[in-house]
């Protein structure tokens, strides 16, 4: 589950002539830019996980309300919170709801986890059409040490 | 990196942690409590219902009028009970299915209490080790 990207190495593009050897079809012509595109995607991703999961349980919780509906016979009394009233109902009144309401989910998170399968194939794309990694800590410094100077262009300060 | 460099960096880790990770901590642990809440009472829930099944139909009750003010009150015939079956629903049960229910109920909500645990692990670890950067960070 990556509910979080702790990650001490910052990510970078592995060289800017990488980077601007093939943005031509994106339009991405800055290393800045391709970063930011790049965590826009991620945060997008983690977002759509967080909706996902909100909806899978209350999903669970509809189920869990169903279940134990139908076994009952329908003219079985079933009073329905509406504000802080509790409305009286039947099942045979109740459970159709509930039945509909259920299927509108699952075909909601269906459609949701088949849109973030699809990011998260973009984002894996996206990673290596521009050769993006996370740098480690001894990466850098010898690639400072080797070029003689600060850290290169392109590297991301989170 | 040089020192300020460095210290630019533990306060961007530090910000992190207090910002983040903390305020997510306390969101979780405070889920966690709810669910443990719930699971108690489902759990007491169930127990009432089987001490009245050892008893007649009628329920003899204190009721709380507010204030802590009781009064006593009596069910004629306490063998359906409305149990809150959740989305606002409080279905009209019998002794067995209210038992049922509430262990289906207990398994359900253990299960999610499972997830929030782990959550709550991968978070601690992850500002231990956030923490554990800051730290080398400023000894170095």
């Amino acid at each position: 589950m990556p509910a979080y990207h702790v990650a001490f190495g910052t990510p970078v593009l592995l060289s800017q002539q990488m980077a601007s050897s093939s943005n031509e079809s994106v339009g991405l012509n800055s290393e800045e830019a391709i970063v930011r595109r790049y965590m826009e995607l991620q945060n997008e991703l983690q977002n759509l996980f967080a909706k996902l999961q909100e909806l899978e349980s209350e999903k669970v919780e509809h189920n869990m309300v169903v279940s134990t509906l139908d076994p009952l016979e329908p003219s079985r009394k079933c009073y329905r919170l509406v504000g802080s009233v509790l409305v009286e109902r039947t099942v045979k009144e109740v459970l159709p709801a509930v039945t509909a309401n259920r299927d509108n989910l699952a075909q909601i998170v269906k459609t949701l986890s088949e849109q973030f399968e699809k990011k998260k194939k973009e984002l894996g794309e996206f990673q290596t059409k521009y050769k993006i990694r996370y740098k480690n800590e001894k990466e850098v410094r010898r690639a400072q040490q080797e070029s003689g100077e600060g850290q290169g262009p392109g590297v991301l300060v989170q | 990196m040089d020192l300020q460099e460095r210290r630019k960096k533990v306060a961007e880790y530090e910000a992190f942690v207090e910002q983040r990770l903390v305020v997510d901590l306390e969101k979780a642990s405070n889920e966690r409590e709810k669910l443990l809440q719930q699971i108690q009472d489902y759990t007491s829930l169930a127990d009432s219902v089987r001490l009245l099944q050892t008893d007649t139909h009628q329920l003899h009750t204190m009721v709380n009028l507010g204030s802590d003010i009781l009064a006593q009150a009596r069910v004629p015939d306490a063998t359906r009970i409305f149990v809150d079956i959740g989305l606002g629903f409080h279905a009209e049960l019998t002794w067995d299915e209210a038992i049922a229910f509430c262990q289906k109920k207990e398994i359900e909500l253990n299960r999610k209490l499972d997830d929030d645990n782990r959550r709550i692990a991968g978070i601690k670890s992850n500002i231990n080790l956030v923490l554990e950067g800051i730290r080398e960070l400023s000894q170095l």
